[in-house]
C-alpha cells in the first residue's frame, strides 16, 4: 500500500521540475506566567478550595506558638476566641461546639502577625522612602500580570500575553508566514535544522538563545506556488531577542488567535494543528 | 507439661511482688495512674484527632445535587477538553509521519540526518522555567551572550572570518 | 512491647511466660507506661475513615528575581522571600552575566546591628576596615599589613608572660540545665 503510494508521488513530481526542499522554523516563547483561568474553571476552584478549608483540621497553636512568648502573645491578639456554648441560652442556629478554641462546625479563619509594614501602616511612608527594593523584610507586592507591551499593543514584543504561547512570524511579499530557509549551495547536505538555525542567526542575529526540540520536522507543507516542499522544524526560544539583521524585515510575536487573523486562512488551516492552545 | 519448659527452677530470682488488682462488684476504686501514664494521656488528648478534626459536612437533598452537578459539569469539562487535545496530538504525530515519510522519497540523505538519533542524551535546556503566578520583575531576559566556544565553531561559517 | 510476668503457683513452680500487652512501653525512669486499648486504639468503622486534612495558610513565595508563586502551606507564614534559588543561581543561568545575588549573611537584625555599631568592635574589625577600602593596594601589602597586626597580638600575650591565658570575651551564658539542677 505504501509503496503504491510513494510511486505516485514520484511519478507525480518526475513530470515536472522537482520541488527545491526547504525547512520553515516554527520558534514559540512558552508561556511564562499560568494559564488564565476560564470564569467555570475559576469558579470550580473556588468552590474546592471553600470544600478543603472547610474540612481542615484546627490549626496546632501550641505547635507555632509557644504559650508565653510574644509572638503568640501577638497572634492572640489577632485572633479572638470564638463565643462558647452555654447550656442556659438557647441557639437557635445550632450549638457551638468548641474544640480547642475552634468551633466545630465551621472553617477556620486565622489572621496570621505580619512580619512586614503594612501600606498606610503607622510609619511606612518614610521608611519606604529609605528602603527601597534591598529590604528583604518588606512585603510581597506581586507584578502585574499585564505588561507594558500588552498596553501599548507592541506586536514585535517578547514580553507580550505573558500567560500564551507566542509565535514568530515575519512579513515575506505582503505575505505573513513562518520564516522558511533554502539552501543556498547544492553540493552541501545540511540537515534540516541546522538549515532553520542557521537561516533564523542570519535573520534575526546570533543572540538568540534557542532549543531545538528534534531533528525531525513536525509538519510537511507543500507549497505549490513556488514549487516548495517546506518542512517544519519546532524549536523554543528560551533568553536573547530576534534581531532582524535586514532593516526592511517585518516580525510579530503572535499568539494562535491573533495568527488567524494574519495568516492567509488556507496557510493557517494546514498548519493550525501545529500551535498551541495555551 | 510446664516442667518441661523450666529448666530446673533457674527463674527463682525472677519472681516479683505482682501485685494483681482486687475487683470488687459494684465498687468503683479510684485508679491511680502513674505520672510518666499521665503525661502520655494529656499528650494524647492534646493530640487526638476528633477534637481537631471539624464536623462532617452534612448535605441536604438540594444541596447534594447541586454538589453532584457541578462535579458532572466539572467532568464533561475535562473530558471535552482531554478530548480536544488528545485530537490534536493525533493530528500532530500523523503530520510527522507524513513528513519523514515524504522526506524518506524526495531526499533519502535528509532523511538519515532527520532521524538519526543524537549520541548525547537531548537534555531539557537549564535555562527552562516553569511558569510562576505573577512575572519577574524583568519578564524576559534579553541578556544573552552566547558561549565562547560556540562563537569559535560558527566563525569559519560567516563571511567576515573567511 | 512485651513483659515478662512470673506467675506462682501453691506448690512452688514458677512458669515464665509472654503477655502480650498492646500500648506498653517502659519509661526511662523504669515506671512503665501503661494506657488502656480504649484510649488510644478506637476502631474506625468501615466508611468512617476521614483524610488528615492539616491546616493550611495561602501563601505567597517571592522567587529571587521578582516573580511570585501562590501555594498553600502548613508553616504560618503569609510570605516566604527566597534569596538563592534556581533564578539567580549561576549554575542554572550559564549563559548570563547580569545576575544579582544577595549574600544571605547581609540580612536580619544582627548585621544591621554589625553595620551600625561596627565602630565600636575590637581590633580585629578596625584592622579589616581600611583593607577593604583600600583595594587598590598590591597583594602584597595587604598581607604584610595581616602580618604585622596578627603580631602585634601575639606580642601582648608575650609581655603578661609564659602561662598567661586570654580572658573570655563576653559574659557568660545563661545556661538553663545547669541552673535547674543547682536547685
Amino acid at each position: 500500500m505504501v509503496g503504491v503510494l510513494r510511486r505516485s508521488i514520484v511519478r507525480a513530481y518526475s513530470s515536472q521540475t522537482s520541488p527545491i526542499i526547504s525547512s520553515s522554523l516554527l520558534l514559540s516563547r512558552n508561556p511564562i506566567i499560568t494559564a488564565d483561568l476560564n470564569p467555570f474553571e475559576a469558579q470550580y476552584y473556588k468552590y474546592q478550595s471553600e470544600l478543603w478549608r472547610r474540612l481542615m483540621w484546627t490549626f496546632p497553636k501550641w505547635f507555632y506558638f509557644r504559650e508565653g512568648t510574644l509572638a503568640e502573645q501577638r497572634f492572640r491578639q489577632l485572633n479572638k476566641d470564638p463565643v462558647s456554648y452555654n447550656p442556659d441560652i438557647e441557639y437557635p442556629q445550632g450549638k457551638p461546639e468548641i474544640r480547642h478554641r475552634r468551633d466545630r462546625r465551621f472553617k477556620q479563619v486565622i489572621n496570621l502577625p505580619k512580619t512586614y509594614k503594612q501600606v498606610g501602616e503607622e510609619g511606612h511612608e518614610e521608611e519606604s522612602l529609605t528602603k527601597s527594593h534591598d529590604d528583604l523584610a518588606r512585603q510581597i507586592i506581586p507584578n502585574s500580570r499585564v505588561t507594558k507591551a500588552d498596553e501599548s499593543n507592541d506586536l514585535t514584543s517578547l514580553e507580550r500575553k505573558l500567560s500564551r504561547t507566542l509565535y514568530l512570524v515575519i512579513n515575506q511579499n505582503n505575505n505573513w508566514v513562518l520564516p522558511n530557509f533554502v539552501e543556498s549551495s547544492t553540493e552541501e547536505i545540511k540537515a534540516l535544522h541546522t538549515l532553520a538555525e542557521d537561516g533564523l542567526y542570519k535573520i534575526g542575529g546570533e543572540k538568540i538563545n534557542y532549543f531545538n526540540v528534534s531533528n525531525t520536522p513536525c509538519h510537511l507543507r507543500i507549497n505549490e506556488v513556488e514549487n516548495k516542499k517546506e518542512f517544519i522544524i519546532k524549536s523554543h526560544i528560551l533568553s536573547g531577542e530576534f534581531i532582524p539583521q535586514d532593516e526592511s524585515l517585518q516580525y510579530l510575536w503572535l499568539t494562535k488567535e491573533e495568527l488567524k487573523g494574519k495568516l492567509d486562512p488556507q496557510y493557517y488551516y494546514e498548519i493550525s494543528h501545529l500551535f498551541s492552545d495555551v | 507439661m510446664f516442667k518441661s519448659m523450666i529448666p530446673n527452677g533457674n527463674h527463682s530470682h525472677i519472681i516479683t511482688n505482682t501485685i494483681f488488682k482486687t475487683f470488687s462488684r459494684g465498687k468503683r476504686t479510684a485508679t491511680t495512674i502513674n505520672a510518666a501514664t499521665q503525661k502520655i494521656v494529656n499528650q494524647l488528648s492534646a493530640l487526638s484527632a476528633s477534637r481537631k478534626q471539624p464536623k462532617l459536612i452534612r448535605l441536604c437533598q438540594e444541596d447534594l445535587i447541586k454538589h453532584r452537578t457541578i462535579v458532572n459539569a466539572w467532568k464533561v469539562f475535562k473530558r471535552q477538553r482531554e478530548q480536544k487535545r488528545t485530537a490534536q496530538l493525533k493530528k500532530q504525530y500523523e503530520s510527522i509521519v507524513n513528513a519523514m515519510e515524504d522526506l524518506k522519497t524526495s531526499s533519502p540523505e535528509l532523511f538519515e540526518l532527520a532521524s538519526e538519533k543524537p549520541k548525547k542524551a537531548v537534555l531539557f535546556p537549564l535555562e527552562m522555567r516553569t511558569p510562576t503566578d505573577y512575572p519577574a520583575n524583568t519578564p524576559w531576559i534579553y541578556n544573552y551572550s552566547p558561549p565562547a566556544k560556540f562563537i569559535k565553531a560558527k566563525k569559519p561559517t560567516t563571511p567576515e572570518s573567511s | 512491647m512485651f513483659s515478662s510476668r512470673v506467675v506462682t503457683t501453691s506448690k512452688g513452680i514458677t512458669t515464665p511466660f509472654q503477655v502480650f500487652q498492646r500500648n506498653m512501653t517502659r519509661g526511662s525512669g523504669g515506671d512503665a507506661v501503661s494506657l488502656s486499648n480504649r484510649r488510644v486504639m478506637r476502631k474506625i468503622k468501615m466508611g468512617k475513615a476521614r483524610p488528615a486534612i492539616f491546616y493550611q495558610f495561602d501563601t505567597l513565595v517571592e522567587l529571587s528575581d521578582g516573580s511570585v508563586v501562590k501555594r498553600r502551606s502548613q508553616a504560618p507564614k503569609d510570605e516566604i522571600r527566597m534569596i538563592s534559588d534556581q533564578r539567580n543561581s549561576t549554575l542554572w543561568n550559564p549563559n548570563r552575566s547580569d545576575i544579582v545575588t544577595i549574600d544571605p549573611n547581609s540580612t536580619g537584625k544582627v548585621h544591621k546591628f554589625k553595620q551600625r555599631f561596627a565602630f565600636f568592635e575590637g581590633n580585629e574589625e578596625q584592622s579589616q576596615i581600611p583593607n577593604e577600602s583600600a583595594d587598590a593596594q598590591p597583594d602584597q601589602e595587604k598581607i604584610e599589613q595581616q602580618q604585622k597586626a596578627s603580631k602585634a597580638n601575639d606580642d601582648f600575650l608575650d609581655l603578661l608572660g609564659q602561662n598567661a591565658e586570654e580572658v573570655q570575651k563576653g559574659g557568660k551564658l545563661f545556661n538553663k540545665k545547669e541552673s535547674r539542677n543547682r536547685k
